[in-house]
């Protein structure tokens, strides 16, 4: 059974999914941040990255340099299977977790919203 | 499309902390948004960046796999915020331990501050360039006189002063040098501007500025064409302090006159403060052209400063000049053969005099650096070794052993930042000192000499390297416990508080202690060489008593003083002063002893009508002296009489003659009655004989000296000697009053007490032994905190076998014995090393020491009775602390 994901491994894994091809490292940053609207420190997503790697999710390989990098290459990454089992498995818990609730979690947020406008 | 780079500081750190292999991939991602985010706003980008790498955590890369719902702070995990963190708690394990702290910064501050300034002296006196252009390009050119017994052919005193024809041939014959200038010093009255005031300057060829390629600060310099003089009148250039002192530092000045022993100049320019001349302090210059108006009697002197054409080298214009010299020989006959050479300008640049107390004083400067890095490892060690139960148990509870050298690393940092802060400020204070102490000399100092040390800056590349010397030193000794520690066995660690292998430790420190005791000993026995030197200099019989006695200076100028109304004016100011309250004596002489190389000189032609063989000659002092001196100054008058006012114009030519002269010329003979005469006068009788006087160095006398009488022979400019009832600043006002009262407009000057001159006189030897007074009472207090601290860590580490001991039957004083003991073995083998390093070194100290035996054993045996003495104070408290262990508490602990 593979091992659960942390919350922002998940972050990391759908980013990588999203992007596809051109998933590397600052483009995984931006992509975060801008879906979650957080300020993301760029060292816990190569942190994260690390680690995924060394539990064979994800695999790297060596694109070409660029100017914008100050002729520096990039490292991108693509999710291997065992990564996106992992991500199915955790996504299949929140949908298990919010199954049927949507009525309830809408109640919530609009309580939310009230007490912020009074 | 414009390159924009990231802050390439932070990028840099993230270079050197980051793993290699990732190191290309983050930096290049982080460039990429960089660019990105300052195409909207740079500054925020700016700051954008330095917070990504703030929070970056490099070490998390390298870490094991970690439980999937850890959370983000690890305890591994390194950052940059967490090296802040540790700086603060760095800082707080410090302060909680004040003593440690406190002691070892200030041992590195002094340690700094006192190499650095010390060497700051060195470079600027030593090896910094001339002030010049292309400085090494520039040659002393002189005539060489004949080579003194014992002399090499190179001595640097043999290299003397062109009379002017001579110095003509030089000039339309050579073509070695790509130009020259003469120079020569002389005094000036200046009127017209203020009070009357005497000021040294320079007579200088047109091309003198030039040659040296030195730019005026204010106006311009003298050129060649108009060789200082224009339709306007004689030009003057003025240094840089006198036209702050004088002229108020007003641009305004150019095109000013003043007068010059009543001559008027105009103002052309104004030097830069970093030049004062090369021969003397000069405070102007005046061109060639001034020489031909004034009617002095002194300028066959001239020097000569050339400069080298590019190409060239020395040996070649040593080459150059020697043949040169042979042609002049040739074409003056007359004179004696003896050509002439070429000197770097540099090498005269301090003379050995300056040369030899600074060299010396660097490395007594160097020893003190010694000892405070020696100390500093002594207490990190000595506090790390104690932690070590800390460290142990920390160890044991899971921290990183990387975790805990760099927290030892940061401790060791945050140290030396605070001792090298406190070490630049002591440097700063050390080299204002040094300034102001340059400035205030006064005297037997060449232009570039006095300009050396006048403007002494701090040496950034020294505190550097000091700085790096006591930050490596705490380091590397800190490191050690924690990286052994480490690897023993924790469990032996936690249980006896003290880790096997620290029997090393502690033979290591005492060697260390030694060594410092030893470095202390060294300075200690320089300093008391120095100051038994300084002793028997103020006890020195110079041949007269220098107490209450005031000397001041007058130089009459030459258009409104003749022979005989010079003659009247001085008699007349006599006697004035002599009427003053308070007053005991007064008297003139034309150079008082110690005043600054205005000596005459001359030698014997005749004895009794025969003439003196060459070999047989010495150069004499000739004294121009008003009747009454000889009593005034205290000098005995062993025969014969002294001069009186009936020795004058129209009787016979008369001298006094010294002790020393008697017994050259006449020994074990009367020699009043007899008759002499000097080079270029006539014959006069002895009438008396005096006891000497050392008129140029308190050590020794220079020559035998020859007295005549200012009623036969009258000078123009000479000192007047008063001696007072008590000490008084006023006296100097009165006397000046009554100079005024007789001519108005003629300047005091050279004012000084006697007393004062003669301790000048011997001021490098003085500056130096403070100077190593203070370094050895330093490294005294040094090594005492060395001792102390290496009797109390072993009197800690040994409490529980203090305690068996007691416990077995040993009394409170057996363990104080011991303790006492082995403090007194320290400083035994401490002064044992010590004594055979005083030995060599103290020979560098020889040519300053008088009358005192580099190997004096008063010294040795006082400097080893005063570690004694420092052994057993700093051994006190560990010894209390030994004899008050209470033997049921300790073996409780167990």
């Amino acid at each position: 059974m593979p091992k659960s994901l942390g919350e922002f491994e998940i972050l990391i894994l759908f980013a990588i999914v999203r992007l596809q091809h051109e998933a590397y490292g600052a483009t995984i940053h931006r992509e975060i941040e801008d879906r979650t609207g957080r300020s993301i420190a760029i060292g816990a997503v190569y942190t994260g990255l690390a680690r995924l790697q060394r539990s064979g999710y994800v695999q790297a390989s060596i694109g070409e340099p660029t100017p914008q990098r100050g002729g520096r290459r990039k490292k991108y990454y693509r999710i291997q299977p065992d990564g996106a089992r992992a991500l199915k498995t955790s996504v299949q818990a929140y949908r298990q977790m919010t199954a049927g609730i949507e009525r309830e979690l809408d109640l919530v947020f609009a309580d939310v919203a009230t007490r912020r406008n009074t | 499309m414009k390159r924009v780079r990231p802050p390439w500081v932070a990028a840099t750190l993230l270079w050197l902390f980051l793993p290699k292999d990732e190191r290309e991939f983050i930096l290049g991602d982080l460039e990429e948004q960089y660019r990105q985010r300052s195409r909207q706003n740079r500054a925020g980008a700016w700051l954008w960046y330095w917070g990504q790498v703030a929070r970056m955590r490099p070490f998390s890369l390298l870490d094991h796999p970690r439980p999937a719902h850890s959370g983000r702070r690890g305890t591994m995990a390194l950052s940059f915020e967490s090296f802040f963190q540790n700086v603060r708690f760095a800082l707080r394990n410090l302060l909680k331990d004040r003593t440690f702290t406190g002691v070892a910064t200030l041992t590195l501050a002094i340690g700094i501050g006192a190499t650095t300034a010390i060497f700051s002296v060195v470079n600027s006196t030593l090896l910094r360039p001339l002030p010049f252009k292309d400085p090494d390009r520039l040659m002393r050119v002189s005539l060489l006189e004949p080579q003194k017994p014992g002399q090499r052919a190179d001595d640097i005193r043999r290299e003397g002063v062109w009379p002017y024809p001579k110095y003509k041939m030089f000039h339309e014959l050579q073509t070695i040098f790509e130009d020259e200038a003469t120079y020569l010093r002389t005094q000036f009255n200046l009127t017209g501007a203020g009070e009357p005031e005497r000021l040294w300057a320079e007579i200088v060829g047109a091309s003198y500025f030039s040659v040296l390629g030195i730019v005026a600060e204010l106006g311009r310099g003298f050129s060649p064409e108009t060789d200082g003089s224009t339709e306007a009148g004689l030009e003057v250039v003025l240094s840089h302090g006198t036209w702050v002192s004088r002229f108020g530092g007003n641009t305004e000045v150019l095109g000013r006159t003043i007068n010059l022993d009543e001559i008027p100049y105009t103002v052309v320019g104004v030097m830069p403060s970093s030049f004062t001349g090369i021969k003397t302090v000069a405070q102007l210059w005046v061109s060639n052209r001034s020489l031909e108006l004034l009617q002095r009697d002194l300028y066959h002197s001239y020097h000569v400063v050339a400069r080298l054409k590019e190409k060239d080298t020395y040996d070649q214009a040593r080459l150059a000049m020697r043949v040169l010299g042979d042609r002049i020989d040739e074409a003056f006959p007359s004179s004696e053969p003896l050509s002439a050479t070429a000197r770097p300008l540099d090498q005269i640049r301090v003379t050995q005099k300056i040369r030899t107390p600074v060299l010396l004083l660097f490395g007594a400067a160097g020893l003190v650096l010694l000892t405070a890095c020696i100390n500093v490892a002594c207490l990190v060690l000595g506090r790390s070794v104690s932690r070590r139960r800390e460290i142990a148990t920390r160890l044991a509870l899971g921290s990183g052993r990387l975790r805990l050298i760099r927290q030892l690393v940061t401790e060791s940092l945050v140290l030396s930042v605070l001792g090298g802060t406190l070490g630049v400020a002591l440097a700063h204070a050390g080299v204002a000192y040094f300034n102001t102490l340059g400035a205030a000399l006064r005297f037997q100092m060449s232009g570039l000499e006095r300009a050396a040390l006048s403007s002494i800056s701090l040496d950034t590349g020294t505190m550097v390297f000091c700085v790096a010397v006591v930050t490596v030193t705490p380091l590397l000794v800190g490191l050690l416990p924690a990286v052994g520690g480490s690897r023993l066995s924790l469990v032996e660690g936690l249980k006896t508080g003290a880790a096997p292998g620290s029997h090393k430790g502690t033979k290591g420190r005492g060697g260390l202690v030694i060594t410092q005791v030893a470095l202390a000993f060294t300075l200690l026995v320089g300093s008391g060489l120095l100051l038994r030197t300084i002793g028997r200099l103020n006890q020195a019989n110079i041949g007269f008593d220098t107490g209450a006695m005031m000397t001041a200076r007058i130089a009459l100028p030459s258009s409104r003083y003749d022979r005989p109304a010079s003659e009247a004016f001085f008699t007349g100011l006599l006697e004035r002063v002599r009427a003053l309250p308070g007053v005991q004596a007064a008297a003139f002489i034309n150079c008082v002893p110690f005043a600054d190389r205005c000596r005459n000189g001359s030698r014997v032609a005749t004895m009794d009508g025969l003439e003196i063989e060459p070999d047989r000659s010495r150069a004499i002092g000739l004294n121009f002296v008003a009747p009454g001196y000889f009593r005034s100054i205290g000098v005995p008058v062993l025969r014969g009489r002294s001069f009186t006012t009936l020795d004058g114009i129209d009787t016979p030519a008369v001298v006094v003659i010294a002790r020393e002269t008697a017994g050259w010329l006449w020994p074990n003979e009367d020699p009043v009655g007899r008759s002499l005469s000097l080079l270029g006068t006539g014959e006069a009788t002895v009438i008396g004989v005096v006891d000497d006087v050392r008129y140029d160095k308190v050590e020794e006398l220079s020559r035998p000296d020859v007295y005549v009488s200012t009623q036969q022979f009258p000078r123009r400019d000479g000192y007047v000697v008063t001696r007072h009832s008590a000490e008084s600043a006023s006296h100097i006002l009165a006397i000046r009053e009554a100079v005024h009262g007789l001519d108005s407009e003629l300047p005091l000057f050279d004012i000084q007490a006697m007393t004062d001159r003669a301790n000048d006189a011997t001021w490098r030897t003085r500056f130096s032994g403070v100077l190593i007074s203070i370094f050895a009472v330093m490294t005294l207090i040094l090594s005492a905190i060395g001792i102390y601290g290496l009797l109390s860590y072993s009197v800690e580490r040994k409490a529980h076998d203090i305690g068996i001991m007691m416990a077995l039957g040993a009394t409170q004083k057996t363990a104080l014995k011991n303790v006492v003991g082995s403090s007194f073995l320290f400083a035994a083998g401490g002064v044992a090393l010590g004594i055979l390093l005083a030995v060599v070194l103290t020979r560098f100290l020889q040519a300053m020491l008088f009358e005192t035996s580099p190997h004096d054993p008063l010294t040795y045996g006082t400097a080893a009775l005063v570690f004694v003495a420092v052994s057993l104070t700093a051994s006190y408290f560990p010894a209390r602390r030994a004899s008050s262990v209470d033997p049921i508490e300790v073996l409780k602990t167990e």
